[in-house]
């Protein structure tokens, strides 16, 4: 929600409370690599991935500078934006009549993410860092995501590209 | 406002029933329900833009507690009550095959857990009805909790700067995951025995629809702001819309049964040729600001400019024009201003016209709180139908 203190809407830039973003960042991204193989890591092959998130179908598809898979389902339709260098996922979308499994998508909880770039309403909430962006909507029956590594963005990819 | 002024609005409408009242009988307002934007639980939970109010539950042995601090949300429906809220009932536990019911709402903040309960609910001074509610409570069920309410998961009123969730929305189908739970586990119920429903569909009379009625604040928002939240549309003597609106052209678009947004809007700075166009448009008491993309309105601070998303400082006041089509293809077209969040919140005021965010989210226009302020807005039930039309509808006449 939007903070009603001024302080929380002039971000701090002092380098400590920076540092502990920063930190707190690297600390659920590591914990997720332990886990499953998401955002920041590179992509599984799309029917392994399709099966572990209980999809029915996938897709690769090609674009200038990246290509990414839609994974779907009668309910949720899942992207998944790639690095064509590194094979590191550098985006996820999700859209759906339910929300899905944060964990299992993202590989971490974006809800732990703290500091100036939280904002939670009920019905959009956004939760950023330094590197990290991520938007989520939620209203009874329509369920939207949009998650961006900025750090690992191609080179010369918009984080405009990825779209739900 | 202070308290004699707050205290003034709030008997107006039954100040004016006694001037209506014809002969013998004085009408009585039985269906308006407090509104305020005020603080939640004192300065450390104090949100801008947080709209309230205030109902009475009981439990089946007649035990009833008066709770404030409900947020209302025409983005949801079902009421939604955080347990640490409820300190003098005990409400009983509905089960679904023999096993208490449990549901896991999400929102974009985090998800609402815990079990469906039976309250009896009373909304202004409407008759009781007896619904299932859900306690929100963490702690309920297994170690373990289901997805997706595993991760996210309110656990207190300071979460949400609430003690519960009021959701009256248009009335949509139900997409709350149910569980049933035993002592150790909880299984996914997709045929629960009741679900969490918006609590004016129950009431005998007024059930066709709300009317949500705040007033106008100055361009810099105000410390307090207060309303009213009238159920029904055209039900009894004091919300035919004609009367209600004083005249003022009610505005309605239908919408699509399945879906919350509305069919398309376009928007654009006023005087501009150039128009933004957004697939996904809706109103939402639930959100605190106007959340849109535009690219070219400057962010607050270097890390919201880096990541694309947070409030939006225009430094100058930036108007805009917006134009939303319904799916019955009536149209929208309302003006709103976008000012410097930094500013506003330092006035230390809490009830704001004019803030706006990028959620991030390109394709979304959210008219939040702010789009609310010097407006009646009109919410036409789905299956229902009212002088305005059949339902689901959405309308507004200026104050």
């Amino acid at each position: 929600m939007l903070p009603i203190s001024a302080k929380e809407a002039e971000i701090p830039r002092t380098l400590p409370a920076r540092s502990r973003v920063i930190q707190g960042v690297v600390l659920i991204l590591l914990c997720a690599s332990a886990a499953q193989a998401q955002l920041g890591q590179p992509v599984q092959g799309p029917a392994q991935r399709r099966e572990s998130l209980h999809l029915e179908k996938s897709e690769t598809r090609a674009a200038n500078g990246y290509r990414y898979n839609v994974m779907s389902s009668d309910n949720l339709v899942v992207k998944e934006y790639i690095h064509p260098g590194t094979n590191a996922i550098f985006g996820v979308t999700w859209k759906g009549k339910r929300m899905p499994s944060l964990q299992a998508l993202l590989g971490f909880d974006p809800y732990k993410i703290s500091g100036p770039g939280v904002s939670r309403t009920l019905h959009t909430a956004q939760f950023g860092t330094d590197s990290l962006s991520v938007a989520i909507v939620a209203f009874k029956g329509r369920y939207e995501g949009r998650v961006v590594r900025i750090d690992l963005l191609p080179q010369g990819v918009s984080p405009s590209v990825v779209t739900p | 406002m202070n308290v004699t002024a707050r205290s003034i609005l709030l008997v107006a409408p039954l100040l004016l029933a006694s001037c209506n009242g014809s002969g013998s009988g004085q009408k009585i307002v039985t269906n308006a329900m407090p509104l305020e934007v005020s603080t939640a639980f004192g300065t450390s939970g104090t949100v801008a833009n947080m709209l309230y109010t205030t109902l009475t539950i009981c439990d089946a042995n007649s035990n009833c507690q008066t709770i404030d601090h409900i947020q209302v949300d025409t983005g949801s429906g079902g009421l939604r009550i955080f347990s640490q809220a409820l300190t003098t009932v005990g409400l009983t536990q509905i089960l679904s095959n023999g096993t208490p019911l449990a549901v896991c709402e999400s929102f974009a903040s985090g998800n609402a857990w815990g079990p469906v309960q039976t309250a009896t609910v009373k909304l202004a001074s409407e008759p009781a009805i007896t619904i299932p509610v859900q306690m929100i409570d963490a702690t309920f069920g297994a170690q373990s909790l289901p997805s997706p309410c595993n991760i996210g998961t309110w656990s207190s009123p300071m979460d949400i700067h609430a003690n519960g969730i009021l959701g009256i929305d248009v009335g949509r189908a139900d997409s709350g995951v149910y569980f049933t739970c035993d002592a150790n586990t909880c299984m996914e119920s997709t045929s629960p025995s009741q679900r969490v429903t918006n609590p004016v569909l129950a009431l005998p009379v007024d059930n066709n629809g709300v009317i949500i009625n705040l007033p106008v604040i100055p361009d810099n928002g105000q410390a307090t702001a207060y309303g009213e939240l009238i159920l029904g549309i055209d039900t009894t003597w004091n919300n035919d819309p004609k009367k209600y609106s004083a005249g003022n052209p009610i505005k309605t678009v239908k919408l699509d049964a399945f879906d919350p947004f509305f069919a398309s809007t376009t928007a654009g700075t006023t005087g501009s040729t150039n128009k933004l166009s957004f697939s996904s448009f809706a109103v939402d008491s639930g959100s605190t600001a106007y959340f849109f993309s535009d690219s070219t309105i400057p962010f607050c601070s270097a890390l919201s400019t880096a990541i694309g998303i947070g409030p939006y400082c225009p430094g100058n006041p930036k108007n805009f024009a917006v134009w939303v089509t319904g799916n019955d293809a009536n149209l929208w077209n309302f003006q709103l201003w976008i000012r410097d969040a930094t500013m506003l919140t330092a006035t230390g005021n809490l009830a704001f016209n004019d803030l706006g965010a990028n959620g991030g989210m390109p394709d979304f226009f959210i008219a939040g709180l702010p789009f609310f302020y010097g407006k009646q807005v009109y919410l036409g039930y789905a299956t229902k139908s009212s002088t305005l039309g059949d339902g689901p509808l959405y309308g507004y006449a200026l104050r």
